[in-house]
């Protein structure tokens, strides 16, 4: 009885099996513009305690970006990142200084994007100015960074809340968009 | 004078760190106890240490009141004032703009009033033709 059973299953499949594979022969083949337009890359490596350097044609150190954990994909070289520092040297002055949740780095290492709990920090005699968000895109070579998140900008003596910002890193100019909220402390 | 914080709201602000300003743009108020100024554009400067030093506020026109509680407010117009927070709390009016407080009114193309000791100083200048002008209503003996 068990034997029918099993034979009579096996037959079914193979049907089942035969109907399928003509189904998806009449199917027809997407052109490549219909192909899905974010083809999920592979993972080419991953990575524990990444570092990554970047140089100026000097020489000298233009950007350090280290994550706890990350992976790299080839097709689209990109990095993926988790709780990526970074540094971004200055020609003047003190380098700026950041960190986020996640991250990712790509176009051979020149463009970014940070996300979650998203710092970005530069410390000077007279203090520190801090920029606070939760997206922040970054474009390295051109000292650029922009966001069309809320954003606090902290400095030695005043803060000021807005709905996005633009950020000139090299010329330390930060333009806050979006119905700007300022508080200066006065002293006496 | 007092270490009462300044607030600001605008449309934009663009903070230039290492040139020691904030440029407030668009529909600009400043607010710092019983004082508010209006403009549609503000500088704040800060020194060396990055301590505010002064504000800059013009407007079409800018305005400056200081509410007081027997409403005797105090009330400024100009197209140029400047706002100095401490070394004394003052307010400088410029442009030929007036000042006021019940029917007592200054005029002259500075004045400068002195918010702790209520004082104010007008000037005008010997190649102005903007002279300085107080107006002081009779029935009210007070001055500004």
């Amino acid at each position: 009885m068990r034997a029918r059973w099993r034979v009579n299953a096996v037959i079914g499949l193979l049907v089942m099996l035969a109907v399928l594979l003509a189904w998806r022969g009449m199917a027809p083949k997407p052109t490549s513009d219909e192909m899905p337009s974010r083809l999920d890359p592979e993972i080419t490596a991953h990575a524990e305690g990444l570092t990554l350097t970047g140089t100026d044609e000097t020489g000298a150190l233009a950007y350090r970006l280290s994550a706890q954990s990350a992976r790299y994909y080839q097709q689209p070289d990109l990095w993926q990142l988790e709780t990526p520092h970074w540094r971004l040297a200055q020609d003047e002055g003190a380098p700026w200084v950041g960190q986020a949740t996640h991250g990712r780095i790509w176009d051979d290492a020149t463009r970014a994007d940070l996300r979650g709990d998203v710092m970005l920090t530069r410390e000077d005699d007279a203090g520190a100015s801090r920029l606070e968000t939760t997206f922040i895109q970054l474009e390295i070579p051109e000292q650029y960074a922009e966001t069309d998140q809320a954003v606090t900008l902290v400095g030695p003596d005043f803060q000021v809340n807005a709905g996005g910002a633009r950020v000139w890193l090299d010329q330390e100019r930060i333009e806050l968009l979006d119905n700007a909220r300022g508080q200066h402390d006065a002293t006496e | 004078q007092n270490g009462e914080a300044i607030e600001l709201s605008a449309d934009t602000a663009d903070v230039r760190e290492a040139e020691g300003v904030s440029i407030y743009r668009g529909n600009v108020v400043l607010t710092r106890a019983n004082k508010q100024i209006t403009g549609s554009l503000m500088r704040v400067y800060t020194d060396e240490q990055r301590e505010l030093e002064r504000i800059e506020v013009e407007g079409t026109p800018a305005t400056f009141r200081e509410k007081r509680p027997d409403d005797t407010s105090r009330h400024a117009e100009a197209e140029r004032m400047a706002y100095f927070a401490s070394g004394p709390e003052r307010l400088v009016i410029r442009g030929g703009g007036r000042f006021w407080q019940g029917d007592t009114e200054v005029t002259g193309s500075v004045i400068t009033h002195y918010l702790a000791e209520a004082r104010t100083v007008a000037e005008s200048h010997a190649d102005d033709d903007e002279r300085v002008s107080v107006t002081v209503d009779s029935t009210d003996a007070e001055t500004p």
